[in-house]
Formats: C-alpha cells, sequence, structure tokens
C-alpha cells in the first residue's frame, strides 16, 4: 500500500500466498514465492499510481512474526519451506523444555512461555531435520530470519555478487522478541537460551530498532550509495497500536483477520502508548500494562489456530503443480525482461525525504485462498480460515 | 484488560477486513456494551508500517503529527441494556461448557 503524507490510500497491490500443509499439524509457506509476491505487489501498486521508484520517501514492512525461515546466504535459497507461527510439529520441543525444567528461566529472560508457536524451536527443527543445515550454520553459510528479515535480506541485495555486498541480515526488536532467544532487559541474543536450543549464533540476524533506516541502498549502479531507504518491520497487531493513537481516555483497538490480538491503548491525558519510535518498541510497555504475557495470553491464543489442526483437504495432481509453478517462472522471467525487477531495487534508493513524496508500505501477502497442490510427500490443502 | 490497565473502556477501535461486517461489528458494541469505531483507513497494520517507515527518515516530524491524520469512518453504539448482555453472556458460558471435555 502506498500513503500519502496526510495518511491516505494512494494506491494499494494484493497478493495471496499459498498456505502448504504437508501434515495435520504442519503449516508452511514457501519463501521465494513471498519474496516474489513482494517485487509484485511493489511494482503494482507504484503502476497503479502512477508513480516510480524516487517517488517514494521510505518502504515499511509488517510482517508474520514467529515464521521461521533458514536459507543459504551464498544462493538465497531455503533450505526448506518457512515454518509458519500455527506449526505445532515441535510440541515435543517445548515439552522437553519445560519437562528439563527450564521454564522459569525461559519466562524470566524472553518473557515467554515454552511453546511450539515461537521460532527457537523451529530453528532447532529445521537444525536436526534438513540435511546439511547444521553443518552449514556453523560454517556461517546457513542463516536464520523471520519473514521480516527474509524480505529485508532480499531488498537490500540478496547474495553478494559482482562485487555488491549481500543483503542485509537484520530483524527487529518486536521479531526477536517473539523467538524466545532474546533477553527482554539487554534487547540481546542470549546465549544461555541459545544454548537450551543448540542454535549456532552466526546464524541470527543483527537486532534493531523497528523504525530506523537499516540500509541506505546501493542503488542502481552497483557499488554507488545514495539516500536513504527506511525500512522497518513490525508485527501487525503491535504496528496497528503505532497507527492508531490512543485518544484522551482509553481506547481498545481489535485486529480481525489474523490472530485475535487485543492491545491496550491506555494513554493518559493525551500520550499514546507508544510515544515514539521506541527502542524497546513497546514490549516494555507491554510489561507496564500488567503482564499480559505473564498471564498466559500468548498460550491462549495458541489454542485458537484452527487451521494447524485442520487435516489436509482436496486434492490435485501433480501435472498441475508443475503448472502453476512454470506460471510464476513464466511471470518472473518476464518481469526481468520488462526491467520491473530492476526497477524493484530502485524502488531502494530513494532521495532525501521530500513532503511531495510518498511513503509505502509492504504488507506481507496474506494467506492463500488459491488452489491446493499436492506432491509425491506433501499434500498441499486449500484454507480459508483467516488467523 | 480493563482490569489490568484499571481504567474505564471509552470505545474499541477496529480495524482488518471483517470490519467489512456490519453485522459482526454491532454483535462486538452490543456484547462488550463499548461503542466500536473503525478508522477511514482499515488497513491500519499497513498505514503503522508506513508511519514508521515515514519517521525514521523525517517524512513525518513526529507521532502527534500522525494522530492528526486519524479520523473516523463508522461507528456502531450498543443496542442492548445491561439485562440482554448479561443473559447473553450467561448462555455463551454454557455453550463454552458443553464443549469441553471431548478429548479423554
Amino acid at each position: 500500500m502506498i500513503f500519502d503524507h496526510d495518511g491516505h490510500e494512494v494506491a494499494r497491490h494484493q497478493l495471496e500466498h499459498e498456505q502448504i500443509l504437508p501434515r495435520p499439524g504442519w503449516v508452511e509457506h514457501d519463501p521465494a514465492e513471498i519474496w516474489e509476491h513482494t517485487q509484485t505487489a511493489i511494482t503494482g501498486a507504484l503502476d497503479k499510481a502512477g508513480l516510480t521508484a524516487s517517488d517514494l520517501a521510505a518502504i515499511g514492512i509488517t510482517n508474520q512474526r514467529e515464521t521461521t525461515v533458514v536459507w543459504d546466504r551464498r544462493t538465497g535459497e531455503a533450505y526448506t519451506n518457512a515454518i509458519v507461527w500455527q506449526d505445532t510439529r515441535t510440541d515435543k520441543i517445548a515439552a522437553a523444555l519445560t519437562e528439563a525444567g527450564h521454564d522459569e528461566l525461559i519466562k524470566h529472560k524472553a518473557g515467554l512461555p515454552p511453546a511450539a508457536y515461537f521460532s527457537g524451536g523451529k530453528i532447532q527443527w529445521i537444525l536436526e531435520n534438513v540435511d546439511g543445515v547444521r553443518e552449514a550454520a556453523e560454517e556461517g553459510h546457513a542463516i536464520f530470519g523471520n519473514t521480516d528479515t527474509w524480505l529485508i535480506w532480499w531488498l537490500t541485495g540478496g547474495p553478494a555478487r559482482d562485487g555488491r555486498d549481500e543483503g542485509l541480515h537484520v530483524t527487529d526488536v518486536t521479531n526477536a522478541g517473539r523467538t524466545m532467544l532474546m533477553d527482554l532487559e539487554t534487547l540481546a541474543w542470549d546465549d544461555e537460551l541459545i544454548a537450551l536450543f543448540d542454535i549456532p549464533k552466526q546464524m541470527l540476524p543483527e537486532i534493531r530498532s523497528s523504525s530506523e533506516v537499516y540500509r541506505p541502498h546501493p542503488g542502481r549502479r552497483p557499488g554507488r550509495r545514495r539516500g536513504p531507504g527506511g525500512r522497518r518491520p513490525r508485527r501487525p497487531a503491535r504496528r496497528a497500536v503505532r497507527a492508531r493513537r490512543a485518544s484522551s481516555r482509553a481506547t481498545l483497538k481489535n485486529t480481525y483477520g489474523h490472530r485475535q490480538l487485543p492491545r491496550p491503548q491506555h494513554g493518559h491525558g493525551d500520550r499514546p502508548l507508544v510515544q515514539r519510535p521506541a527502542h524497546d518498541d513497546g514490549l516494555q510497555a507491554r510489561r507496564r500494562a500488567g503482564g499480559l504475557r505473564a498471564r498466559g495470553l500468548d498460550r491462549r491464543h495458541r489454542v485458537g489456530d484452527p487451521v494447524a489442526a485442520r487435516p489436509a483437504r482436496r486434492h490435485r495432481g501433480r501435472g498441475r503443480d508443475r503448472g502453476a509453478r512454470e506460471v510464476r517462472r513464466g511471470q518472473r522471467r518476464r518481469l526481468v525482461r520488462a526491467g520491473v525487477l530492476r526497477a524493484v531495487r530502485a524502488v531502494l534508493a530513494p532521495g532525501r525525504a521530500r513532503r511531495d513524496r510518498r511513503a509505502v508500505a509492504l504488507q506481507q501477502p496474506s494467506r492463500t485462498s488459491r488452489g491446493p497442490r499436492s506432491r509425491p510427500s506433501a499434500t498441499r490443502a486449500r484454507t480459508s480460515s483467516t488467523r | 484488560m480493563i482490569a489490568d490497565a484499571d481504567l474505564e473502556l471509552e470505545a474499541l477501535k477496529v480495524d482488518g477486513g471483517i470490519t467489512a461486517n456490519e453485522l459482526c461489528m454491532q454483535i462486538q458494541a452490543d456484547v462488550l456494551g463499548v461503542a466500536v469505531s473503525k478508522p477511514e483507513v482499515a488497513e491500519t497494520t499497513c498505514l503503522g508500517a508506513a508511519y514508521a517507515a515515514g519517521l525514521a527518515v523525517g517524512f513525518w516530524s513526529s507521532t502527534d503529527e500522525l494522530a492528526r491524520n486519524w479520523s473516523e469512518a463508522q461507528r456502531w453504539e450498543p443496542q442492548w441494556d445491561d439485562a440482554q448482555r448479561e443473559t447473553g453472556y450467561a448462555q455463551w458460558k454454557k455453550a463454552i461448557d458443553r464443549t469441553l471435555d471431548w478429548v479423554d
């Protein structure tokens, strides 16, 4: 979506992506599809608005947190599909932590109860179950990110090539705060927590604030640095708190369409809950708000994951599967030929912010309602459920 | 959350796709007993991302400036009285009870 200075919508382009359900309780996304759709959405919105990349002041990202991607930084290829927040395959990892008596440590440091929901166990699962990933991680090739990190890495360059720097491997505190790996006091990865999941530290992204310029984009020409390309990931629900200002009295907001996560906006007087691009980014505020997390709200939300428990349904032949993939490849080729993909990179090279420029926000594509597919080892099913 | 925050709830601000459903929003207002308010830009999540980005590069100077951009598009006032609400809530809790203990 592209917004103008008054906060009015200028244009939008939306694409749904596939919800892959290989077996009951498992929910996956294709990271390559998310990145492709992101590029298409950017160019689509610019086209509809009749704008070019240089009209944009900055780019912001909002993503589904917890969803875990591990990829090869040399090629940009994910080792396996993203494990989505809803996925419950790591139940046993979480239960083992509880049995081993680590509940208190994790709650105290990360502010989270051990649960399949959070990224830590999902990373561990990939390290243990996908061939070669642990070795690659130890050698510094396999890196982890939530979807924000995945997209920023690509948007800032992707794999290093032709003398150009590799994309930036960063995340923000709101994403890192949902991994069970970050200490809420220091806002840094915690060695003790990381050790519980046996995760090589070098595969974790750098933790930054939610509102800052992460890297001036190199621009169209290799090596050339241009103006700031602001980009910051935040979780939809929490970001919505930022966007919605508390009025003089108490109000509550609810985002419909994902998980139902009411957030308090209890600004006294005319003070908003989050006053500025806070470094603690609402984490502290949330704790001040009465220890919601400590009261197990997070855990309760997990119960409401209807998709995770739904068995795969409706099958389709492999031929159609190949067909869809071919269409996507063809679309990409056409985009490259038309120079559109190059234009996407230029989006990240905006000059200094001017009043007449537009701010654009990328929202991670929503779940798919597209047709299902099947694979030899995995059945893909369709779902129209909302989070 | 109201108990946690020790505050009166004045309104529930809503966003997201389901806000297009009038019935759903009216039920929300009736059950809560507070007004439900929907902003002009219902894609609040996306707008928030743009705001966070724009603040970082100085496109907007402060959150105060952002607050002035906010405007209400629609509002649903509660139409139930307290007795109706209490009866409904008791029924709801009963219904929840009936769904429990399926798995041994």
